[in-house]
């Protein structure tokens, strides 16, 4: 939000749009004074008595229903040209998202598709681009509005080129694919996540394939492969933080309930994709994510673990990523010993950890390498 | 009756299983006990009636039946009860209700008193219960203490409980009858099981066996605490034979030894109760249950059960000892919860310090005094130790070896006898032991045999076969049978006694042996065993042992050329965890200084950056090996064969001579070293350690190498670099190539700080033996000037990732130095002066050079002009502390040094921060002042605004002290006057300095007329010049100020109030007296403002944005006086022309 110095009139409509949004005030006798003198100046000329006369702007026509007042705020969006105002006045169609969603839905794209050079924008843009890609999120996940939908899809579907809204709206999913999240919400959050983490790796191979051909790269390229590391690394981040493993980290309760397994269908695969960056940064998370879930099957969460590190010998090779993965193997050996000893791909994916990381120097994993033999003593 | 209320409809009954149900009146009895002084109503009455209605069917009225005073005494007790079950539950009840209650409610009396009837009864009642009748009376006595307690407390008590209880007063309890079966289940079971670990603990080398007494069993054996312990230890080290010598010592009380397949399992004993059920109903004095192999459970759930089994006896008679090895443990949490505390005992070698918290004791290897007290004359075995080499010594101190060894002393033949005094590991007593027990006869057959059930043992992952086709087949049965009565394979029962025997090696290590060779071995194909891996590629791990051992063999043979071929294949192969089995071995085999030179570059090898040769692929693996302690416990032999491996590594580093050059081995050379430091430090002594000169020389190798090609080797050279303080000491040649890579300007640049951040460290370590490179090491560390400013990793994580750029880690050089210099100074004075003044001298000459002369010692110098600000706090700190330590330093140097060292300071430091740093808070003002002296005198210091309050300081101390001749401390005031004058500088400047000459006598005029001209009031030295500030809130009122606009004094103040509590009220956690200040201030605010003539515009902003603040103050309500005038503000406001702005 733009700073401002604050003038007379602004700091009065301030004040007075304050108690138009108070109930106390509204049926008072001076109601219909301080209503009369704050819709007055929703159509100042000073931007800044405009700002705060919008912040009214449910309040002032709290008779019409949601979808009206939505609307009503969306034709006085289309005619400010302050993008502070803007802001304003999106919040107020925002909040009308639960009651009225196609209203909402259709005032966002009036605005996004008929929106012109605003003043201000330069900044207040950031502010106002992700409070139209959080609604838009929201509308698309939670009603599957029409204009949300399909600009979520696009979005998506070219996740690296539309970075700046991917990443934005890849943070507001993570309510959606919460353990506890309606089934159907997260299904629909998940698929979205899948599918921006694909493009993402579809740029990633794209690159690297293109490094062994080519020295240089255009700004473009750098930006759009930044761009896909980050979308992976906010994935990664979401669903870490969503699966509840951040809190079994710092001392939290963090425990397995009943709905992390469709929370755990749906994220491994996700989480895999991640992994294939390669950056030891988002494979860290996704390997903490995949442990903490692992209660709920001992054999996915290893086989994509192995899938995970790979071949990655510069992330076995970190002392963190070995001091998480090497007590795992040692909770697997001593309380999942079907598992790590005679299911084939539990066996391979078990050897396959042990290897890379003791191959990496990890004194643990050489350790234990050394000493596995005793479990069959 | 309350309480019995209260009971039935809130009590809890703890139950197995649930924890705790409700009070059922179908079986529990809610008891009001009274004694024959009660009236009869109680006694008779209301007992019969509580009986009666108890009984009448649902629906019957209460007092049908009863009689007249019975139904009196149910009146009573329905109205009491009535009223209590209101009470408790807010609801009246209902007569079945009632009648439930009264179900549950029996009405005893009892009569109690010695020798009276009921008391004889409960007498008469504990015979049955008791083995010995004479003990009646005592346990009556500690049954009705421990009811009182339990009433008391609250609590319940089972039977175990009420056992434990009895045997304190040693009254034993008579097995329950429900449990008699089962308890002579379990006392056959542990007989047996006695009976086999007793056998088994006993050495062959006598008749009858030798039990060999070993101070571990004695340490379990004498413990006072009856705690649970677990027994751990590596397979063979004999932690049965300890588990049998506490149950064997136990013989005075109930011992259960048994096996944890007897608990757990397909074949666990079959019991009618569950066995903690039948160990908890069985009570008595104290009693002990080993568990012998705790280990040999699979299953997680079963260890989990049997961790269950052990927590359930916690507070019962048994104390449990188990058996498990340290690996298990280690891994087991089940395990590790079953058997918590703290360790047996601190005795090294009885104790895992990574099990700090589980009660356990570890067995070890046999001790060399307990090898000699058991093993005597005559034993054939005990000559055999007596001429045994240390390492056949080393190696007969395992039980297993020991066994092995007692089998093949008996009937030895002169030859024999010497062949196995020539044994120097156990491959080789395994081979022997094979040739006599198994090649001997019919070898052929015996090998078949066990090459199937080694392969199949292996295939299955299990140390058992079952005896059956095709794995022994009939005409195994002559070899079989010898086998099993040469004690090599033992046949257990299955499930079914008698039916489909399982057959085992007798021992484990024999079973890796069999692995070994009939198994991994294969004598006429190189890339057998790669084959055998591609196959079954977790061989590395269910097999590990057998690969030490195939490892061994083949190494002894290796100047035959069996060994690197082979290993080298493997090493080439996606087998990394075999070949990492491989190395980890050889890292404890080598000894001789060429023994890995095999890893060494080849000339005219072709050279590959992009993957790793075979050869590098095992250099690596060995090196990891190498730094994990449980894998190469001892490193001793292996420094030697590794530091010369890793100097052939790091001469191939170079592509100055070398078309091969080779970042990969100049890497591996690097983590040789590393891995060495971190295990063998290098010790500055005499004689030097084995391979210390060559580890040094590989760092020269290193930092001559990496300058052929420094961008690519850079992260090379600052890991060499990094090792320099280690060996630069005592190896000329690492002198040599520092010097060589200082002349190396390119390479230096291009380094910066990734080396220069370990010269510091390396200057003093050199310092003694090359001062004069010390010097210079750190010199160049803190004057490099670093222009790059791209980022390079800090920490080198790429999880974490953090960054810092070229110029913060060039920086560090000077912080480091900063850190040891105190120690430099220490250490060599003169050089530490040098180089402070190489790290202050500025090349360039000030404009004046000699407006501030000093000379000392014979030497002259200028100090640089100042301001009086040039030292201050936070800034230069690292010099200042450098500076401070030489100052320290100088207090403590001889006299002949510290002359030496004023004189090069007063040389060639002209830096006033640096001569105003030295002279900063010195801890003896009066003794530094006296070795600085000879450069007061010159006065520039006693003058100089940036060192004049503290060189006066200094002359202070040294008047007060007599540390100075008066007429040479007159001349430097008179010099300081002179130079003060010069420059300037005031009268006060010079009172001072005359000041500092205090009361003495004077004998100079001038100076004398001056100090006469103070009288008594000397002005004091000031305090060094500093730079101080001080802020307050800003507001309107000085905005207003600034401008030069006045205000009325209630004006300014009311304005300055109302500022200042819009500001604490501002924010969103605004406390209620912030609110209320605000509230307050505005309301004056609009009665002082309104009476003021022409109010400044800010003035009316200021109340307006206060009454905005309001607006959200919930009290600001519409018929309140402060929200009425908030409204008046704010629409008098509402069309005023002013109005805000966007700041951009």
């Amino acid at each position: 939000m733009r700073a401002w110095i604050p003038g007379m009139r602004d700091s009065a409509i301030e004040g007075l749009s304050t108690l138009a949004r108070r109930p106390d005030w509204r049926c008072a006798d001076d109601g219909e004074i301080i209503r009369a003198r704050v819709l007055d100046a929703l159509n100042d000329e000073n931007p800044v008595v405009r700002m705060n006369a919008a912040e009214a702007f449910n309040a002032l026509y709290i008779d019409l229903d949601a979808a009206d007042r939505a609307q009503k705020a969306g034709d006085r969006l289309m005619g400010e040209q302050d993008a502070t105002v803007q802001t304003v006045l999106l919040k107020a169609v925002a909040s009308e998202m639960d009651a009225a969603p196609q209203s909402v839905d259709d005032v966002l794209k009036n605005f996004i598709t008929g929106s012109a050079t605003s003043t201000g924008a330069e900044d207040d843009g950031d502010e106002q681009r992700g409070l139209v890609v959080d609604v838009l999120t929201i509308l698309a996940v939670t009603k599957g509005t029409p204009f949300a939908a399909s600009s979520i899809n696009q979005w998506f579907a070219s996740a690296p080129q539309f970075g700046t809204e991917s990443l934005r709206a890849i943070q507001r999913l993570r309510n959606y694919i919460a353990p506890q999240a309606e089934p159907e919400l997260q299904a629909r959050a998940f698929e979205l996540l899948a599918t921006a983490a694909d493009e993402a790796l579809v740029v990633l191979t794209r690159r690297a394939s293109e490094q062994y051909n080519r020295a240089d790269s255009s700004a473009a390229e750098t930006a759009e492969t930044e761009d896909a590391l980050r979308i992976m690394d906010g994935i990664a981040d979401q669903i870490y933080f969503a699966s509840g493993a951040f809190q079994k980290d710092h001392g939290g309760q963090g425990k397995l309930g009943p709905s992390h397994e469709s929370f755990a269908l749906r994220a491994v695969p996700v989480l895999s994709t991640c992994a294939h960056s390669g950056v030891a940064m988002v494979l860290h998370q996704v390997v903490e994510t995949l442990i903490y879930l692992g209660p709920l099957n001992e054999k996915r969460a290893l086989v994509a673990i192995a899938g995970a590190v790979g071949d990655n010998m510069s992330y076995a090779g970190e002392s963190l990523a070995g001091n998480l993965v090497i007590p795992y193997l040692k909770r697997l050996l001593a309380e999942h010993r079907e598992l790590v000893l005679f299911d084939d791909e539990g066996v391979a994916a078990f050897r396959h950890l042990l290897s890379a990381f003791a191959t990496a120097g990890n004194e643990s994993a050489l350790e234990m390498a050394f000493t596995f033999a005793d479990v069959f003593r | 009756l309350s309480k019995p209320v209260l009971q039935f409809l809130l009590g809890r009954v703890p139950e197995a299983g649930t924890g705790e149900r409700q009070v059922d009146p179908d079986r529990d009895a809610i008891v009001l006990c009274t004694d024959p002084a009660a009236p009869a109503t109680v006694r008779i009455q209301l007992a019969s009636a509580v009986q009666r209605v108890a009984s009448q069917p649902p629906g019957t009225g209460f007092g049908t039946e009863l009689t007249k005073p019975q139904h009196a005494a149910l009146k009573i007790a329905l109205d009491h009860v009535r009223r209590a079950w209101k009470a408790a539950n807010q609801s009246e009840p209902s007569n079945e209700d009632l009648r439930s209650f009264f179900r549950t409610l029996r009405v005893l009396t009892l009569d109690l008193e010695e020798g009276r009837s009921d008391q004889q009864a409960a007498l008469t009642a504990l015979h049955r219960a008791l083995p010995d009748n004479s003990r009646a009376p005592t346990a009556w006595t500690v049954l009705g203490a421990e009811g009182h307690a339990s009433a008391e407390t609250r609590e319940w008590r089972d039977r175990p409980m009420l056992g434990v209880a009895l045997s304190r007063k040693d009254v034993a309890l008579a097995a329950p009858k429900m449990h008699a079966a089962d308890v002579t289940v379990l006392r056959e079971r542990s007989a047996a099981n006695l009976r086999k670990m007793q056998a088994e603990a006993r050495l062959p080398v006598v008749a009858g066996g030798l039990y060999i007494s070993r101070s571990v069993s004695e340490k379990l054996r004498t413990a006072t605490s009856r705690e649970n312990v677990l027994i751990i230890g590596d397979a063979g080290s004999g932690k049965s034979a300890v588990a049998q010598d506490l149950a064997t010592s136990r013989s005075t009380e109930e011992v259960v030894v048994l096996l944890a397949r007897d608990l757990v399992g397909i074949n666990q004993l079959r019991t009618n109760a569950p066995i903690q059920e039948v160990f908890r109903a069985w009570a008595g004095p104290p009693g002990l249950i080993a568990i012998d192999g705790v280990d040999a459970l699979r299953g997680s759930d079963d260890r989990e059960t049997l961790s269950c089994i052990v927590s359930a006896l916690a507070g019962t008679r048994w104390q449990v000892v188990a058996t498990a090895r340290t690996f298990d443990t280690r891994y087991s949490q089940p395990l590790r919860r079953a058997f918590p505390g703290s360790p047996l005992t601190q005795v090294p070698n009885m104790f895992d310090e990574r099990l700090a918290d589980v009660r356990h004791l570890l067995v070890s290897d046999l001790t060399d005094d307990e090898l000699d007290r058991a093993i005597t004359a005559p034993m054939t075995l005990a000559s055999v130790i007596a001429e045994a080499s240390p390492d056949l010594r080393t190696l007969l101190r395992n039980p297993f070896n020991l066994r092995l060894a007692a089998d093949l002393s008996d009937g030895l033949t002169s030859g024999q006898r010497a062949e196995l005094l020539q044994v120097r590991s156990r491959v080789e007593l395994l081979r022997h032991y094979w040739d006599r027990r198994i090649r001997s006869h019919d070898r052929l057959a015996r090998e078949a045999l066990l090459t199937r059930l080694s392969v199949d043992m292996v295939k299955r992952r299990s140390l058992q076969t079952a005896e059956e086709e095709p794995t022994v087949v009939g005409t195994d049965s002559t070899a079989l049978e010898d086998l099993l009565s040469q004690n090599v394979l033992s046949a257990l029962d299955g499930a079914i006694q008698g039916v489909g025997r399982v057959l085992a090696f007798t021992h484990n290590i024999l079973f890796d042996y069999a692995a070994a060779i009939y198994v991994l071995y294969h004598p006429t194909d190189l890339g057998g065993l790669t084959g055998q891996l591609d196959a079954d590629p977790t061989l590395p791990l269910v097999a590990r042992p057998s690969f030490d051992l195939l490892v061994d063999m083949l190494w002894d043979k290796r100047s035959a050329g069996h060994f690197w071929p082979r290993v080298l294949l493997v090493a080439g192969s996606q087998h990394d965890l075999a070949s990492l089995a491989i190395a980890s071995r050889i890292a404890n085999l080598v000894r001789a200084a060429d023994d890995l030179l095999e890893l060494a570059p080849k000339s005219g090898e072709a050279n590959t950056e992009t993957a790793l040769l075979p050869r590098q692929k095992l250099a690596g693996q060995i090196i990891g090996a190498v730094r994990a302690q449980t894998v190469v416990p001892s490193m001793s032999s292996a420094v030697l064969p590794l530091a010369t491996l890793a100097h052939r590594l790091a001469s191939n580093a170079s592509n100055a001579s070398n078309a091969s050059y080779s970042h990969a081995d100049a890497a591996l050379a690097v983590d040789v070293t590393r891995a060495l430091q971190g295990r063998i430090p290098i010790a500055d002594e005499d004689p030097p350690q084995p391979g210390r000169d060559e580890r040094a020389n590989v760092i020269a190798a290193l930092l001559d190498g990496c300058r052929s090609d420094p961008r690519k080797m850079e992260h090379i050279a600052g890991a060499a670099a990094r090792q320099l303080k280690y060996v630069i000491g005592f190896s000329p040649e690492v002198r040599q190539s520092v010097r060589r890579l200082i002349d190396d300007q390119p390479a230096l640049k291009q380094w910066g700080g990734t080396v220069l951040t370990w010269f510091p460290e390396a200057a003093a370590a050199a310092l003694n033996q090359d001062p004069q490179l010390a010097r210079i090491l750190a010199t160049v560390a803190t004057t490099f000037e670093e222009e790059r400013d791209e980022q390079v990793s800090f920490g080198g994580s790429a999880i974490v990732g953090m960054n810092e750029s070229r110029k913060q880690q060039a920086g560090r050089a000077v912080h480091e130095l900063g850190e040891i210099f105190f120690d430099f100074c220490e250490r060599d004075i003169i050089t530490s002066t040098e180089i402070v003044c190489d790290l202050l001298t500025d090349d360039d000459q000030p404009p004046e050079p000699y407006k501030w002369p000093i000379t000392a010692h014979g030497r002259t110098g200028y100090i640089e002009n100042g301001y009086g600000l040039s030292l201050r706090p936070h800034t230069n700190e690292d010099e200042q502390k450098m500076l401070t330590a030489l100052s320290t330093a100088l207090l403590t140097a001889s006299a002949e040094d510290a002359d030496e060292a004023v004189g090069i300071l007063v040389d060639r430091m002209h830096s006033a921060f640096g001569w105003a740093a030295l002279i900063d808070q010195p801890s003896d003002p009066a003794g530094l002042g006296r070795i600085l002296f000879a450069g007061l005198e010159s006065g520039a210091m006693l003058a100089h605004p940036d060192t004049f309050p503290r060189a006066a300081a200094l002359l202070v101390a040294v008047v007060k002290s007599g540390g100075a001749p008066a007429a040479q401390i007159e001349a430097a005031v008179r010099n300081a006057i002179e130079l003060a004058g010069r420059s300037g500088a005031g009268d006060y400047v010079k009172s001072v300095l005359v000041g500092c000459l205090g009361n003495s006598e004077v004998s100079d005029s001038e100076l004398a007329r001056r100090r006469e001209g103070l009288g008594d009031s000397a002005p004091e030295i000031p305090t060094p010049l500093s730079i101080q500030s001080d802020s307050t809130p800003w507001s309107v009122v000085d905005h207003l100020q600034t401008q030069g606009i006045g205000l009325s004094d209630e004006v300014e103040s009311t304005a300055r109030t109302l500022a200042c509590a819009i500001n604490e009220a501002q924010s969103g956690s605004a406390t209620p007296d912030a609110v209320d200040g605000l509230i307050t201030a505005f309301m004056a605010a609009t009665e002082v403002f309104a009476e003021a003539q022409a109010l400044h515009p800010r003035l009316e902003l200021l109340l307006v944005s206060a009454a905005a603040r309001l607006a959200h103050v919930a009290t600001a309500r519409p018929d309140s006086p402060h929200g009425t005038r908030v409204l008046r503000v704010l629409n008098d406001a509402a069309e005023h022309p002013d109005a805000g702005l966007f700041s951009r």
